[in-house]
């Protein structure tokens, strides 16, 4: 009896099992699957934005999104004003979304690291977190237009993250989870996405930051609308900094304005006023219409085209091809516009790059205006010559001028210099361009734009160190009425430095200036500020002697253990700091004059130098060596074993130098050193 | 084998089910019989024992097998926890190292720095001047590509007439 019991409890066990084991086997597979394992998304890792330092500008972080699934919440209504303070949302608004939905509520996303440790020390029912990524700018503002911004879901939306989108973002991965009871992860498979390419930039963090300081300055102090400036390495066309201001936090870019946004250098179009001269002129250069000593009667000031009468900003006479460019006539440059007539003007135009996009890696790029001829009224060769009646970017302005510097050759504005993905390079186009002016048109330009600095309206932009070439522009915008403002200018310059070996193209740009409205005035200052602070940042050689400051050394001689402190001056002697005693400038102040038991020496002309003086304490005298062809280490040393104080300009071997071999001097006399390069 | 009978002592009281007072009572006798077996000897049964050693072995084996099965799962479990406690370290280590990264980058902001060096050490910008460089340039000038990059461009390259 019992035997039969068991059996039927075994019999009975063992249908069970079938039942389950056998025909509910898929299904309850299924749900036990439901259950224990779940696949998520994983969000790809947005590749880094780099300058070409390898200074991050964006980077991604994983950071956590809080989400509900209302139908677990047992009391929404509560669970929305927990919530409320904690992440500084709506209650009602909250509660209203739970309400709404049902299996999935986005409760707060990319929330802090302190938001989410709340949340979590909430313990909450029915409260989960999603890990996603978020972007972040570390540099601020710095170069925002350019390197642009993202949304809520990662996706470009201005700048480079937003061209080059595709590349940066990746692809998603998955994992799979499989979670106990207590949601304790005790399995995961992973099927990893494609992390996003890492972009590296043409653009240089140090420069950049020169050149949006001393852009910002120039447009707060002068009120204006907005600026732009542009630097450019005119060899490759590569661009070094690219400033805005206004400009905008890329980390909150919601809170700025569309303006700030903006990239003025590729996205606004402006009529580029006397700085596009240079077109007109190469181009009457280049077809041998002219040369730079042909004299030009300006017509005190006036001329008449197609019954309008343009004037020059003051009355001019007889002027060099050299003069109407140094001192900026409209009227002459109106009558090279008209010699080379309006087919030969427009194809040169062109030539330059304008009316076409740049090929630039940045969006909203726009060809700027140019009519073709057949459009073209009376006047318009005349308007075009002297830089009205066409409509530019600030890039294709720097780009024209970068020919110029290098001798001609129209290279593609560059802003990417590489995209990787670890040991992975993508393999971008190498510079390229076209000749547009022969290098001996290129080199009268170069003279012609270097005389507009020497003594033209460039004269503020003349550096200390460097010769400097380059045009400023003052032009009218149209108002509102269709004719030009009385009261609206854009002031320009645009030049390069050094004149005759250029290392960088900078444009400057403003907008609407208050008050003092000449690119003279206005634009050039913040062309000599920017490019002597980046020529010195690249270890540009100086070459331009006449302009150095006065090298002054200051009596008593000191010990050569103490000359070192020359080379650390960069902080005011006030300070009282170690090594700082003296810098070269402040010698230079109070020194200037013949100091007690001094002697005054002139440089010699022959290099170049004038009205420098030298002073020289007193002290045993020494023969200064021949330093011709020497190395910068031996003269450093040969100086040192003299007790010589050295002030070394530029790399290579020694080429001139000052006071001139086998003169006596006392020791602890500063001697100059010029090398080659 | 013996058997032997032996008197069993009177008792003083009466027995529950004993007979009455006044009965006539009998003596009872018990007899035990000793059994000597030692002069058996079992017969070894060689296949049997094979058999069943066989089958506790086999017994012991698969309980092993089945041991060493679960072992084998749990420790699997377990170390699933581990790894997935030591991938959420490792994540968090790298974020952590993303974190510092990024620490670092807004720490080297130039505009930051020069803020702390102008305010803080009440440094002022280097005037071209001050700026004495010794030897080789400095790696930033490699940003400068040769300048003459325009002038190979029309020497290698062939010089393009002009277009316009």
């Amino acid at each position: 009896m019992v035997g039969v019991i068991c059996l039927l409890w075994f019999g009975c066990i063992a249908a069970r099992l079938y039942y389950f084991q056998v025909i509910k086997y898929v299904d309850l597979l299924g749900r036990a699957q439901r259950q224990q394992q779940r696949t998520i998304e994983v969000a790809p890792q947005r590749g880094a934005i780099y300058d070409r330092q390898m200074n991050p500008l964006a980077m991604s972080l994983s950071v956590e999104s809080v989400y509900a699934v209302p139908s677990e919440l047992t009391e929404p209504k509560m669970v929305a004003t927990l919530f409320a303070p904690v992440l500084g949302l709506d209650a009602n608004d909250l509660f209203g979304r739970f309400q709404g939905l049902r299996s999935f509520c986005w409760v707060k996303r990319k929330v802090t690291t302190e938001e989410a440790a709340r949340v979590r020390n909430l313990n909450l029912k029915g409260i989960y977190f999603q890990h996603e990524t978020k972007r972040f700018y570390p540099k601020g503002d710095l170069a925002a237009q350019a390197v642009g911004y993202v949304g809520l879901d990662d996706q470009g939306l201005g700048g480079i993250e937003y061209a080059l989108d595709d590349e940066i973002k990746g692809k998603p991965g998955r994992v799979l989870l499989a979670s106990d009871a207590r949601h304790r992860t005790f399995h995961s498979s992973e099927w990893p996405g494609i992390p996003g390419k890492n972009v590296v930039l043409t653009l240089d963090e140090k420069i950049q930051y020169v050149a949006e300081k001393a852009l910002s300055e120039a447009v707060a102090n002068s009120h204006a609308a907005s600026g732009v400036a542009i630097v450019q390495n005119p060899s490759t066309g590569e661009i070094l900094a690219l400033a805005n201001e206004p400009t905008f936090d890329p980390n909150v870019f919601s809170a700025s304005s569309a303006a700030a946004r903006l990239d003025r250098a590729v996205g606004w179009v402006y009529e580029p006023g006397s700085t596009f001269k240079l077109v007109s002129m190469s181009a009457a250069l280049e077809e041998d219409l002219t040369n730079p000593q042909e004299v030009i009667n300006c017509q005190n000031g006036s001329i008449v085209v197609a019954g309008h009468t343009i004037r020059d900003h003051r009355p001019f006479g007889d002027l060099s091809v050299t003069e109407v460019m140094a001192k900026s006539s409209d009227v002459g440059a109106i009558k090279l516009g008209l010699r080379l007539g309006e087919d030969r003007q427009y194809r040169y135009i062109r030539s330059f790059g304008f009316g076409a996009k740049t090929g630039v890696e940045l969006p909203g790029e726009e060809r700027g205006l140019l009519k073709p001829p057949s459009r073209w009224s009376g006047i318009s060769a005349g308007e075009i010559s002297m830089g009205q009646e066409v409509g530019v970017t600030p890039l294709q302005m720097v780009t024209a001028f970068s020919a110029v510097a290098n001798g001609g050759i129209l290279f593609e504005p560059r802003i990417v210099h590489d995209i990787f993905l670890g040991a992975q390079h993508l393999a971008l186009p190498p510079a390229s361009g076209r000749r547009v002016i022969s290098e001996h048109t290129a080199e009268m330009m170069r003279q012609i734009l270097a005389a507009v600095v020497d003594y033209g309206t460039g004269k503020p932009a003349q550096l200390t160190g460097y010769t400097s070439a380059g045009k400023t522009g003052t032009a009218q915008k149209i108002d509102g009425s269709g004719t030009y403002s009385k009261s609206h200018y854009v002031a320009s310059f645009i030049g390069f430095a050094p004149a005759t070996r250029p290392a960088v193209t900078i444009l400057v740009v403003i907008d609407s200036p208050v008050g003092a409205y000449y690119g003279t005035d206005v634009a050039a200052p913040v062309f000599r500020s920017i490019a002597e602070q980046t020529l010195g940042y690249l270890t540009v050689p100086q070459d331009n002697p006449s302009r150095w400051p006065q090298v002054v050394t200051s009596p008593p001689a000191r010990a050569p253990s103490q000359k070192r402190g020359d080379f650390t001056g960069f902080l005011p002697s006030d300070r009282g700091l170690p090594g700082a005693a003296t810098s070269p400038v402040q010698s230079a102040s109070y020194s200037k004059g013949v100091s007690p038991g001094g002697l005054a020496l002139d440089r010699p002309p022959e290099g170049g130098v004038a009205s420098s003086i030298v002073v020289l304490g007193d002290g045993p005298l020494v023969t200064v060596p021949d330093f011709s062809g020497w190395a910068a280490r031996r003269v450093a040393e040969e100086c040192e074993r003299l007790g010589l104080d050295l002030n070394v300009t530029g790399t290579g071997l020694a080429v001139e130098q000052n006071p001139v071999a086998d003169m006596k001097v006392p020791s602890g006399t500063r001697v100059w050193v010029r090398m080659a390069r | 084998m013996a058997t032997a009978a032996v008197t069993l002592p009177r008792t003083r009281r009466r027995p529950r089910n004993g007979p009455a007072a006044g009965r006539a009572s009998f003596p009872e006798f018990n007899f035990v019989k000793h059994i000597d077996n030692s002069r058996l000897v079992r017969e070894v049964d060689v296949e049997r024992r094979r058999e069943c050693f066989s089958l506790l072995g086999l017994g012991v084996l698969v309980f092993l097998f089945v041991l060493l099965f679960a072992w084998q799962h749990f420790q699997c479990v377990r170390d699933g926890y581990q790894v997935e406690q030591l991938k959420t370290e490792r994540a968090a280590l790298e974020e952590w190292n993303h974190q510092l990264r990024l620490e670092q980058a807004s720490l080297a902001d130039p505009q930051r720095i020069d803020t702390l060096a102008r305010t803080r050490l009440g440094m002022v910008s280097p005037s071209p001047q001050q700026v004495i460089r010794m030897g080789e340039p400095e790696p930033a000038a490699a940003i400068l590509e040769s300048p003459e990059l325009a002038r190979n461009f029309s020497a290698g390259g062939g010089e393009t007439p002009h277009e316009p």
